[in-house]
């Protein structure tokens, strides 16, 4: 019964975003209020249908309706209902309904600002988006599909993504995603309607740092998810899923630099429309690639049709956007340029190439087996140590830009004085890394210290000079003290990064009950192993105390057995037993259960892997201070 | 117009060194992907120093758990297989019938694999659903 009522609602809902689009589009022809008013009504009525099938699914995903083909395929009896509601985007038809919805609510927001030249054109941009998102649901990817068999129990959710991490890390993957859409409609706006002014630039700021922001922690959230389960490689695997989550989030950094830029100085203006026109590109294209089974990746995703409208789709957006493009390019050119080479306008340019020569690295990497097999025949990938190769130097020369471009002036820079500024902190920085060079012995390790402490020293000089001075920075430079914080984040990150990869140490071992054993001056010993059974699983346990430096705390590193298959293939599951401290993470793995019954462990000591999630939550943190900032 | 020109020449000199670096880094981090078949028939083609990537299922009650904590088993395609040995973390959902990714060289006729992957754990939808539906 919900099932047809629901069927209905998103057919409905499909008839209204046409009629929509429609007469936004003749609004803008014949410059009638009237029809615009009839498109924002039906614009209305899409979003009260989208909101009803939403609350529709969610009954059905919360009470276990198993008529529904979504519901019966992606939970089961035995889960609890934050699961069950969460599951409304752990399959392709609920995840593409959400998609829909927020969309039409961030399209919906932003039709309420009153009318002039800019606003028309990005509705119709944006209805259309949303038609196509809308067409998908109704058509091809329907979560109302009726079962057609008679089941007492669904199928359920694989036990590794029932962890809180991983049922809120698509949700924030999503809202930023799909926030890309909005700054795409004003820069299309912005061109169709010969529009020069920085308007698009200014109405897209808060969704950008929204996007941003909540890409951030979505990306966060995923690798979080990865370290705690087991198998991943850690925290980031350079797996082609990752990749394309990481893309647009790599293209609105540097979209948040340049576009600041354009506000302030009125230059790089056709630069940023490219940029925000490749950003939503890359959403798409990132969506086509991990529904297509184009690639093909450890998350295997369903292959199913819908990628062919997702190609269709992205050319119509290509094909579009190159047509205005073309057809308005004197509109578009900047009046001014860049007049010196140590200008902070021109220290964007360069975090813009070094952000789009990562991007594009990443994009090779990712496209690499089809390229290769275009051209050779064979699959042929790249491997981690890629990315790593290009990526490491790119960083470096990203730090170093960062260390200076907040302390230049605009236009005619001199960079003598902020040398002259630097000059304390660099000093500083300096002894840290020779004392550092000492302790670890590494060149690499050192360097990374030393440019990365420069501008964490500056920073602080800043603060603590306005604080001598009393100046009022939380009104005058609130913008200045986010960008702070958010830059302070990415570095306290990038240390923690690159230590942890350089100095992480693993140690293989085989342990009886009570044995003990000495591992580079930590002392582990077996106590007990045990047996557990629950209702949903048969649990193998340890009891393993490690010693480090007097200080001794006990790890219980498991492997659950899950009862209930369903039909899924997946029932193992490994619960890392993790201490972490400021310095380093033991983290400890119960690999398996020997005959004889000793077990097989795995020892990970993973140093400064807490900065890596500081830094992060630093970011995210001076990310919502700007939202939050009154303009 | 000074400026410009140095900003440009800059850019070059930027953009043409990753250029450089993305095809060094190309070239040292090139892996094969292929599937049990593929191997078998071109195996001896690929340069000795190269990794190979392969894609296969893991064979039912093939996976033997050796004392050292390393495995061994086999994974096969339409009828061929071939034996893998690995030492590692192994992944959650790496299990009988499973499909896997092991990465590698071959070491006589056994694979010794360096890293394992099973696939998964976006499993979106069944693999039989989607035969069923085409």
């Amino acid at each position: 019964m919900i099932n047809v009522i629901g069927d209905n609602v998103i057919f409905l809902s499909f008839l209204f975003i046409i009629l929509s689009f429609f007469f936004y589009t003749i609004a803008f022809f014949k410059r009638s209020n009237l029809f615009s008013s009839i498109g924002k009504r039906s614009l209305l009525s899409v979003l009260i249908l989208l909101t009803v099938s939403i609350v529709l699914i969610e009954f059905q995903l919360i009470t276990k309706d198993y008529t529904n083909l979504y519901v019966a395929r992606n939970v089961s009896n035995d889960l609890n209902s934050i699961f069950s509601a969460t599951s409304l985007w752990a399959g392709q038809a609920g995840s593409l309904l959400l998609w829909t919805w927020i969309l039409s609510i961030y399209i919906f927001i932003e039709n309420k600002k009153s009318l002039d030249q800019l606003i028309p054109i990005s509705k119709i941009a944006g209805t259309f988006t949303l038609s196509f998102f809308i067409f998908l649901i109704t058509f091809i990817e329907n979560p109302f599909e009726i079962n057609s068999q008679v089941i007492d129990n669904g199928r359920g959710l694989n036990p590794i993504l029932q962890n809180i991490y991983m049922s809120i890390h698509p949700l924030s993957l999503y809202l930023g995603y799909i926030g890309i859409t909005i700054p795409f409609c004003f820069a299309t706006a912005s061109i169709i309607s010969k529009d020069k002014s920085n308007k698009w630039i200014i109405e897209s700021k808060k969704w950008t740092y929204f996007s941003w922001t909540f890409l951030s922690i979505g990306l966060l959230l995923g690798s979080r998810w990865a370290y705690l389960e087991l198998g991943w490689g850690g925290y980031w695997a350079w797996d082609p899923v990752e990749n394309v989550a990481l893309m647009p989030w790599l293209l609105l950094t540097a979209f948040i630099h340049s576009s600041y830029a354009q506000e302030s100085k009125n230059v790089l203006r056709r630069w940023n429309l490219l940029l925000i026109f490749l950003a939503f590109f890359l959403t798409i294209f990132g969506t086509f690639i991990t529904r297509s089974g184009l690639i093909s990746s450890v998350h295997s995703f369903a292959q199913s049709s819908i990628g062919d409208y997702f190609m269709i789709f992205i050319f119509s957006i290509i094909i579009f956007s190159s047509l205005i493009y073309y057809k308005n390019k004197i509109y578009i050119e900047s009046d001014r340029e860049i007049k010196a080479l140590s200008s902070k306008e021109n220290f964007f340019v360069f975090n813009n190439i070094l952000f789009l020569v990562i991007t594009i690295t990443v994009l090779i990497g990712t496209i690499f087996p089809i390229i290769s097999e275009f051209f050779t025949g064979k699959r042929i990938l790249v491997g981690p140590s890629f990315y790593d190769l290009v990526n490491f130097p790119n960083v470096l020369l990203l730090i170093l830009l960062m260390t200076f471009a907040p302390f230049l002036p605009w236009e005619r820079g001199n960079i003598r004085p902020v040398l002259k500024y630097l000059k304390i902190p660099l000093l500083l920085s300096t002894l840290i890394s020779i004392f550092i060079f000492y302790q670890f012995n590494s060149i690499k390790i050192s360097m990374v210290f030393l440019i990365c402490l420069l501008p964490l020293f500056s920073i602080i000089k800043e603060l603590m000079i306005d604080i001598k001075l009393k100046n009022n920075f939380f009104k005058e430079k609130f913008r200045r003290y986010c960008s702070f914080i958010i830059h302070f984040g990415v570095i306290i990150m990038i240390m923690g990064v690159s230590f942890s990869s350089n100095f992480e140490k693993k140690y293989d071992l085989t342990l009886n009950e009570g044995d003990e054993v000495y591992v580079d001056k930590l002392l582990l010993k077996l106590n007990y192993i045990y047996d557990k059974e629950t209702e949903a699983k048969n649990i193998l346990g340890a009891n393993i105390s490690l010693t480090d430096q007097k200080k001794v705390f006990n790890l219980f590193p498991e492997q659950n057995l899950y009862k209930y298959e369903g039909n899924r293939e997946i029932n193992r599951e490994t619960e890392v037993a993790i201490r972490s401290t400021f310095i380093k993470d033991y983290y400890l793995i119960l690999v398996d259960k020997n005959f004889e019954g000793s077990l097989n462990l795995k020892l990970y000591i993973n140093p400064l892997v807490s900065f890596l999630w500081i830094g992060s939550l630093i970011s995210i943190l001076g990310g919502f201070l700007l939202l939050v900032r009154r303009n | 117009m000074r400026p410009k020109i140095k900003l440009r020449v800059l850019a070059f000199v930027i953009i043409a060194f990753f250029s450089f670096l993305i095809f060094k880094a190309v070239d040292s981090s090139l892996v094969y992907y292929l599937t049990v078949n593929e191997v078998l028939e071109k195996n001896r083609n690929f340069p000795k120093y190269k990794q190979l990537r392969v894609l296969g299922v893991v064979k039912e009650g093939s996976i033997i758990n050796n004392m050292d904590g390393s495995i061994i088993f086999v994974i096969e395609e339409d009828g061929s297989s071939m034996i893998v040995e690995y030492k590692g973390i192994i992944p959650d959902i790496f299990d009988d019938g499973v499909e896997a990714v092991v990465e590698g060289d071959f070491r006589g006729s056994t694979f010794k694999a360096e890293k394992l992957f099973a696939k998964c754990p976006t499993k979106y939808e069944d693999a039989d659903y989607e035969k069923e539906k085409s």
